[in-house]
């Protein structure tokens, strides 16, 4: 608005209407600080993943290569230690799509449950579950650790998955969206029609909350792709290791092989590749899920 | 339309669940003999997939876990505790005793391996026989060496220096001359390169003789260390910085930083760092200060875990690394770490000068070979050197560059290290 005024005179009022910090272009430059910040470790990555070892040391991070060097190095990556990195990105997607697929499934009929049914201790049970959502995920994977052990559960697959399967934060989710997106009526039609309450769920409850189980699920699928505290704890096979969990350790190695500093350069350009494919496409539902489960 | 989506990805899950049980399976086999070994040391994959194409008895299975200090040492303590041991691990030399007196390995003198006691250089038999027992057996040593730029060595009218001494005169020729172009780069967080140096002066920063821990790291032959890299920082002769990071590649890279205290491993890192400088390294012995010895600056050893479920294949696999020119050759590709056998430094020589063209020219073998016999035996480790290490970093990254930063970071560690020590409930006399 200041910008439409005529400069000269209008300018003294125009500063004392809005402040400083609030006009647009301050927004604007805000915004392109942000997004510089965000993305500037994105850029070295991408002119990493061209550049041979020597030259990620002595070249400008924000500079591309002399020679170009991707496919080299994407190949040498997909070889190392046996091609184990392929390994490594299958896992953490069995992780990640089955612990937030269950996770999902758990959290919307939970949430549902909350909302559409007067149980008694209601609100009860709900401040436990909303408790589980101020524990930090870290502070429990030693006493996950220890339990597995008792079970002989460590070191397996499962230790990682079933942690994971839980997730109090999107029971909130699905409450709000619950609430907001399943009017109580067309279950009332459903169970006159005759349909059981699992049946109501699944066919009129579930499909309503398409939206809201998709914002949950893209939740739990970046929080376990990301996870790094409980496979690092619970695996030590390598043929289990997670994407974060196998940089790790190859980055650890650098002193014994500096082309690890390479590979793992490499290799976290090619993990974010899947989160990227995933979002593109799923991001307008994302955020059309983010807005409805907030407004309620 | 989302629903299906859901239920599509419920499926998936499902299907992937199901399908990974399979991934897990243990396919046991009645015949050989699985064991675990845990290491993160370069050229530990190549043996053992040799070992198992040499051997139908025993099956070595390979798990690359964070190198010691970074995790792989606690990783061992954990999985000792929680009674899931792998069967054989990696442990440098500086945290073997800490993991005696924390019960973590456990003396293998009873496989009859003093009889290989020969082979070893003294002072590596030292570190792997504490108190009366074997607690592992050597695989790699590191003899400090002097690595120099020969080609730029000649252009500028020097000679590999035989003293510190000379070190220093030929800095300060260097100096004069060239201004832009620096002796070394002196490592500002290596505490383990340090500990080398002072090794090699004499100095004994642990030592458990009295029946107590007695640490001292500023006494006489510390401190003459600690005072020449001191005073050569003060005159500008040598770059202070962290090795092998952006500044020390660039710069050896340019010819601005001309020698390099190192060990045989450090060809690999620089053959990997500095592709283009192949043929242009030369290497000669350390710099001596009154008779000719080396310290030493790395290796690791083969170590049996409390509760190690296959003892007696482990060890077959541990000699194996420790006595076998196939491990060797296995290794050499990757690898230029030293055998700590002296049997196999022939074997090392030509295998490394076969797989590793790099090395060509450099005299390493022979320098590194005759380097191993004078490292001073009567060096010891504290017990609880992955926590030392990071805290003489941390000294030294606050102090090198100043006046007297060198002996400063040294008195410090003394006094904080004995602190933790008593702390911990170790008798310690200061």
């Amino acid at each position: 608005m200041s910008a439409a005024a005529p400069a000269t005179d209008a300018t003294p009022r125009a500063t004392q209407g809005t402040a400083w910090w609030l006009r647009r272009s301050t927004g604007t430059a805000l915004c392109a600080i942000a997004a510089l910040y965000t993305l500037a470790p994105l850029i070295w990555l991408l002119f990493g993943v061209t550049k041979t070892l020597p030259e990620l040391y002595s070249s400008n991070g924000f500079s591309p290569s002399a020679g170009f060097h991707v496919f080299g190095n994407i190949a040498d990556l997909f070889r190392q230690d046996d091609g184990v990195f392929a390994r490594w990105i299958l896992n953490t997607a069995v992780y990640a799509v089955g612990g937030a697929a269950v996770a999902t499934l758990l959290s919307v009929a939970a949430g549902y449950a909350f909302d559409k049914f007067d149980f008694k201790g209601r609100e009860k049970w709900y401040a436990v579950v909303i408790a589980g959502v101020l524990v930090p995920h870290t502070a429990i994977v030693v006493p996950l650790y220890l339990m597995a052990a008792q079970v002989r559960m460590t070191d397996t697959l499962w230790s990682v998955l079933i942690p994971v399967m839980v997730n109090p934060f999107g029971v909130y989710l699905a409450r709000a969206y619950s609430s907001g997106a399943v009017p109580g009526e067309l279950l009332e039609a459903a169970r006159i029609d005759g349909a059981g309450e699992l049946r109501t769920f699944f066919t009129v409850g579930l499909r309503l909350m398409g939206p809201g189980a998709l914002t949950i699920f893209l939740f739990q699928f970046i929080a376990i792709w990301n996870n790094f505290f409980l496979p690092l704890v619970m695996l030590t096979d390598n043929d289990l290791f997670t994407i974060g969990q196998g940089l790790f350790t190859w980055n650890s190695a650098v002193g014994q092989n500096p082309d690890y500093t390479r590979l793992v350069v490499v290799g976290s350009a090619v993990a974010t590749i899947p989160l990227i494919l995933l979002f593109i496409p799923l991001q307008r539902r994302w955020r059309a899920g983010l807005a409805e489960g907030g407004i309620r | 339309m989302f629903t299906r989506t859901v239920a599509a990805l419920v499926g998936l899950a499902a299907s992937l669940l199901l399908a990974s049980c399979g991934l897990s399976d243990d396919a046991n086999g009645n015949q050989p003999t699985t064991i675990t070994y845990w290491s993160w040391v370069s050229g530990s994959r190549e043996m053992v997939d040799r070992f198992n194409a040499t051997h139908d008895d025993i099956r070595v299975n390979f798990e690359l876990i964070p190198s010691g200090t970074s995790g792989g040492y606690s990783k061992m303590f954990n999985a000792v505790r929680a009674g899931r041991a792998p069967d054989i691990v990696t442990v440098e030399y500086p945290e073997l005793p800490g993991f005696v007196t924390q019960n973590v390995v456990q003396p293998i003198t009873r496989y009859g391996v003093e009889e290989l006691a020969g082979r070893y250089p003294e002072w590596t038999w030292r570190q792997v026989a504490l108190g009366g027992e074997v607690y592992a057996l050597p695989k790699d040593i590191a003899p400090q060496v002097l690595f120099y730029r020969a080609d730029l060595f000649e252009e500028y009218g020097l000679e590999p220096p035989a003293t510190w001494e000379e070190y220093r005169a030929e800095a300060e020729r260097l100096h004069e001359e060239h201004p832009d172009v620096s002796m070394t780069t002196f490592p500002t967080a290596d505490a383990g390169l340090l500990a080398g140096l002072a090794w090699q002066a004499g100095a004994d920063w642990f030592d458990t003789s009295s029946g107590q821990w007695r640490v001292d790291t500023t006494d006489e032959a510390t401190r003459r260390v600690a005072d020449y890299w001191d005073s050569l920082l003060a005159d500008g002769l040598v770059t202070a910085g962290p090795t092998f990071a952006e500044q020390h590649i660039t710069d050896l890279e340019a010819g601005r930083s001309l020698t390099l205290i190192a060990a045989p491993w450090t060809a690999a890192n620089l053959s990997r760092f500095v592709p283009d400088l192949a043929g242009t390294w030369g290497v000669a012995p350390l710099p001596a200060w009154d008779l000719a010895a080396s310290g030493n600056y790395g290796g690791s050893t083969m170590a049996l875990p409390v509760g190690s479920p296959h003892p007696e294949e482990a060890m077959e696999f541990a000699r194996w690394v420790s006595t076998s020119p196939d491990a060797i050759a296995a290794a050499a590709p990757v690898s230029t770490a030293f055998p700590a056998n002296a049997d196999l430094a022939d074997d090392w020589r030509t295998a490394v000068e076969e797989a590793n063209p790099y090395t060509h020219g450099m005299n390493l073998a022979a320098v590194a070979a005759a380097a191993a016999p004078t490292i001073p035996p009567s060096w010891e480790w504290g017990p609880d050197m992955t926590d030392g290490f990071s805290r003489l970093n941390d000294e030294t990254t606050l102090d090198i560059g100043l006046p007297g930063g060198l002996a400063t970071a040294f008195r410090d560690w003394q006094d904080a290290t004995v602190d933790q020590l008593r702390r911990r409930g170790y008798d310690v006399t200061g």
